[in-house]
């Protein structure tokens, strides 16, 4: 997903966006009736899982 | 009773009661291989039933199934690493059951796709069945990498190398619980 030269923290914010947009898109696709309070809670709950995901990719050695 | 819960009981009795037998009985690598093609064949026979009940909530579940069915089997791929490794490699036939369950899915999901409005309920179903050939690929491929790595003298014993598992601490080579 990102470069591997590029700057760590660079590398992790644009890991983590990628998995966030990810997210909140399959939680839109995922629920019955989409308004604003579901985008709310969607992209709350994405960002969560997107930290979760960065973690466990790092923690299996970003394989 | 419709076609789609006709077809979806007919997978049920057909298709994951004898998954399940498989599982419950015979060799642990050909019950491990068995166990994610029940999950697999479960999932789809809820997604049938939720069309031909004409619930869509119903497809949760299968949803649910999908992403731990897989999860559970790689868990009893790590518990049961040992045994795997013990015996022979697995063979063609259950090997194949990879190339069944892909079947599997996509005669299921394609039609549903096609009865239903284009939408997100597609991209749903959708999603449902590509995490469910992903599940079954991956929770094969462990299986099979367990099975074939301990067949002779020497292998490495398991689907994790020596000090490479979740639980390995640092200096730990080999473990005898």
């Amino acid at each position: 997903m990102a470069h591997p030269r590029a700057p760590g923290a660079l590398a992790t914010a644009a890991e983590l966006l990628g998995w966030w947009a990810v997210l909140t898109v399959l939680w839109i696709v995922l629920i019955s009736s989409v308004d604003t309070l579901e985008w709310v809670v969607g992209v709350l709950a994405a960002l969560l899982a997107a930290c979760a995901a960065c973690g466990a990719r790092r923690a299996s050695g970003g394989r | 009773m419709n076609g789609w819960t006709a077809a979806g009981t007919a997978l049920l009795l057909f298709g994951a009661a004898p998954a399940g037998w498989a599982a419950a009985t015979g060799p642990v690598r050909r019950r491990v291989v068995a166990q994610n093609s029940a999950t697999t064949l479960v999932a789809l026979a809820v997604l049938l039933l939720a069309q031909g009940f004409g619930r869509p909530a119903y497809q949760d579940p299968a949803l649910v199934l999908a992403v731990l069915g897989p999860a559970g089997t790689l868990l009893y791929v790590r518990l049961l690493a040992d045994k795997l490794a013990a015996g022979p490699a697995l063979p063609r036939s259950l090997r194949a059951a990879t190339l069944l369950n892909y079947a599997a899915v996509l005669l299921v999901v394609g039609p549903l796709c096609a009865a239903t409005d284009p939408g997100r309920a597609v991209l749903k179903l959708l999603v449902i069945g590509a995490l469910l050939a992903l599940g079954s690929r991956v929770a094969n491929r462990a299986a099979s990498a367990a099975a074939s790595s301990g067949g002779g003298p020497g292998g490495p014993g398991g689907p994790f190398g020596p000090g490479e598992g979740p639980g390995a601490r640092p200096g730990e080579g080999t473990s005898d619980v």
